[in-house]
């Protein structure tokens, strides 16, 4: 899988608009302006406060890519596949939930010179703020070039741009990268269109479900199975190094853990144990997994290894221990336990010293997650029905995400924006899906997958 | 239902409807409820003008108590500034605007020379929002009553306020008051926070210096400082700007301003983008 980035000149190029002669860049940010002079009386500027502006998502426009010449490739002529990237594209920033696509009949064609040159005064009449243009070349060597450029339509200048190299098989890819790039630039969150998810795939009548792994680009597209469902497989993990995908199976009618590597497709057992062993995470560096194992009826935290020996056990108190998960830097863990009398969140440090409860509210906490981004812990709260919420690390900050009648195992996207997690509907049938959220609490939106699905792992931002 | 029964249910009865009937009829001593407080009247003023906006009273004015020395004064009217939408509306009894000065200019109005206590200030007409002004009685709004003979200043009919509001009130040297809300109102609507509503961005404070031409539109915009930036919100400091001065870029240019002002004036602005309320 090759995915070169060819250049990649300033993401901040906003201020040299020809229209905006006179600019600087951002000043240190610990010069607090305090406004001395009176309003534009003695001589000082005028002071006008603008506040509390409206969220809405940000008009785009992204017309299709033109190519410098049609050429005949693996995955199609480069002026088909320069429609498909915009569509990608497109797709992308919308389904994001903070942007608002201008649409296609309100788009007009463009030429290769064009994206260098915008027609600005055209683009802001479709109402679009931001605009995405950009070319597909097909090069000797067999692969694609993708070019992406980001203008700001009324400030009239290029905010960023950026180049892919592709084998024609990944065109996706640079379709996904360059909508990272517009979504990076515009929303000042890290990237994740290009990243995948693994969850359990799931069909057949409740009594005989038949679970079986599988694969997929964040958005649905390129899905694959990667066990064949005679085992019960559930709650995967992916690996930091998006190689392999740590996860629970019973095979032989014991649940024990397991690793599947996806280059090589063979999985192995990770704990040897006669006991129950369930729920793994890898730590952030990939070289630890977390994982809870049940003895006479007691659950404790362990770590074990990546590639396997003996566990060592964190938490030791009566009761159900269980759901690990690691601080971005690895040096926390949280988890839940039952050892309060009811299920709650507490944090740890990562050799098991310093158990804290953080959670405090109304009704029950299970599956703590903690964001990549370090700064919310996301979790499945048990009232009435089961709702995905999130809390800062401390534990305040407690807001629900979503209200449907069983929402429960969130996953984070890579940058910490987006949270995954599987919906069942209410009554005897037991259908899940995949759905996602904005950690904000917005834009809910059902994962298209093929079957039903539960238990999602979003794995990480690909090179 | 036996004898006693019977009388014990007819006596209840009527107990009911003798509380009844008492309870109603207290209820016609009582005074209805009045305001202590009048209401107050809030102005939205759509125009800048040299002259400061009059508030828009919806209260019929009272009429003036005490006898006047000397004519109402006759007093210029404001003239809109170029390029609003709002059209003044001849109100009937308004004291005759002076001699219509030149477009994109505004007539100062003479100082009165005295001052009693009712008497209203020159008003400027245009300065009222259309629609709030359909409200107002045009007649009672017009200036003193009284003349040097003050029983001819007199109506035939009675009064019906009792409104102690001021007419018209100078907001003192507003202008740029004036200017920077006319221009607030035109910019508000384009700050849109987009992707960042919701973020720690939002206690991110922006204060962005503008150059204006004379037509409005922008010639220069440059970052003057930002505060509230903290290791949470550092990765938005530049979205929060570009989407700030967007906000003035997309309802840019800017219309309805005095030219006299600009000079010193709206030709130079400082903005100050406060995405949060709280922030």
């Amino acid at each position: 899988m090759r995915l070169a980035r060819l250049w990649m000149l300033a993401a901040w190029l906003g201020f040299a608009a020809p229209a905006l002669a006179q600019t600087t860049p951002m000043p240190p940010s610990s010069a607090p302006q305090q406004q001395a002079t009176q309003p534009g009386q003695n001589g000082g500027p005028l002071q006008v406060e603008i506040t509390g502006g409206v969220g809405a998502p940000t008009p785009i426009a992204i017309p299709d890519m033109p190519t410098t010449a049609v050429a005949n490739t693996p995955a199609g002529t480069t002026d088909v596949l320069g429609r498909k990237l915009a569509g990608v594209i497109t797709d992308d920033l919308r389904n994001s939930g903070l942007f608002s696509p201008v649409a296609a009949n309100r788009l007009r064609p463009i030429t290769v010179p064009e994206v260098t040159a915008p027609a600005f005064d055209y683009w802001s009449t479709t109402g679009a703020q931001v605009l995405v243009e950009g070319y597909i070349r097909a090069n000797g060597d067999g692969s694609l070039t993708v070019g992406c450029y980001l203008y700001d339509v009324y400030a009239k200048t290029e905010l960023t741009r950026q180049g892919f190299v592709v084998p024609p098989a990944d065109w996706r890819r640079a379709g996904h990268k360059c909508a990272d790039m517009v979504y990076t630039r515009l929303t000042g969150e890290g990237p994740y269109f290009d990243s995948r998810v693994v969850y359990v795939s799931e069909t057949g009548p409740k009594a005989h479900r038949i679970k079986r792994l599988a694969v997929m680009d964040q958005d649905g597209a390129n899905h694959r199975f990667l066990t064949n469902g005679q085992s019960i497989v559930l709650t995967p993990s992916f690996a930091p190094n998006r190689q392999s995908i740590v996860y629970m199976s019973y095979i032989g009618q014991r649940p024990a853990i397991y690793i599947y590597d996806l280059g090589s497709g063979r999985q192995r057992l990770l704990v040897q144990s006669s006991h129950m062993t369930f729920a793994p995470h890898f730590s952030p560096d990939g070289r630890w997994v977390l994982f809870s194992m049940s003895i006479a009826g007691n659950t404790d935290i362990y770590r074990v290894s990546a590639s396997g020996g003996t566990p060592q056990r964190l938490t030791n108190t009566p009761g159900i221990n269980t759901g690990g998960s690691y601080s971005p830097d690895g040096s926390r863990i949280v988890f839940e336990s039952d050892r309060s009398g009811v299920q709650q969140i507490y944090v740890m440090n990562a050799d098991g010293s310093g158990q804290h409860r953080i959670s405090f509210g109304s009704g029950r906490f299970a599956t703590p997650v903690w964001s990549p981004k370090g700064d919310l812990i996301a979790f499945t709260h048990i009232g009435s029905t089961f709702q995905i919420g999130v809390m800062r690390p401390d534990g305040s900050g407690e807001k629900l995400l979503t209200d449907g009648w069983q929402d429960e195992g969130p996953t984070w996207s890579p940058n910490g924006r987006v949270i995954m997690f599987f919906r069942t509907t209410q009554g005897g049938s037991g259908r899940s899906d995949l759905w996602s959220v904005d950690k904000t609490g917005v834009n809910e939106r059902r994962i298209p997958t093929p079957l039903d699905g539960s238990d999602p792992s979003w794995g990480p931002l690909r090179p | 239902m036996d004898r006693s029964e019977k009388t014990g249910l007819g006596v209840a009865i009527v107990g009911h409807v003798v509380l009844f009937g008492l309870l109603s009829a207290s209820l016609l001593w009582r005074r209805p409820p009045t305001f202590s407080h009048p209401p107050m009247d809030v102005t939205l003023s759509t125009e800048a003008a040299m002259e400061a906006a009059a508030p828009v009273v919806t209260q019929h004015p009272a009429q003036s108590q005490a006898p006047e020395q000397g004519p109402p004064e006759e007093s210029a009217e404001a003239k809109p500034a170029p390029l609003t939408k709002v059209e003044p509306q001849p109100i009937a009894p308004q004291p005759k605007p002076a001699p219509a000065p030149k477009p994109a200019e505004v007539a100062k109005p003479q100082p009165p020379k005295k001052q009693p206590a009712e008497k209203p200030k020159p008003q400027a007409a245009p300065a009222k929002a259309k629609g709030e002004e359909k409200d107002a009685k045009k007649p009672k709004e017009r200036g003193s009553l009284l003349g040097p003979d003050f029983l001819k200043g007199i109506t035939a009919e009675k009064s019906t306020s009792q409104a102690q509001a001021p007419r018209a009130s100078k907001i003192g040297p507003q202008d740029i008051a004036n200017i920077a809300g006319l221009i607030k109102r035109q910019v508000q609507p384009c700050y849109d926070l987009g992707a960042l509503k919701g973020t720690s961005a939002m206690s991110i404070v922006t204060i962005i210096n503008l150059k204006f031409r004379p037509d409005g539109s922008v010639s220069s915009a440059t970052l003057v400082g930002q505060t509230g930036v903290d290791g949470s919100n550092q990765q938005y400091r530049q979205q929060i700007f570009d989407l700030s001065r967007r906000a003035v870029l997309r309802c840019s240019p800017l219309k309805g301003l005095p030219a006299e002002l600009y000079q010193g004036g709206w030709q130079n602005i400082d903005f100050t983008f406060r995405p949060s309320d709280f922030g």
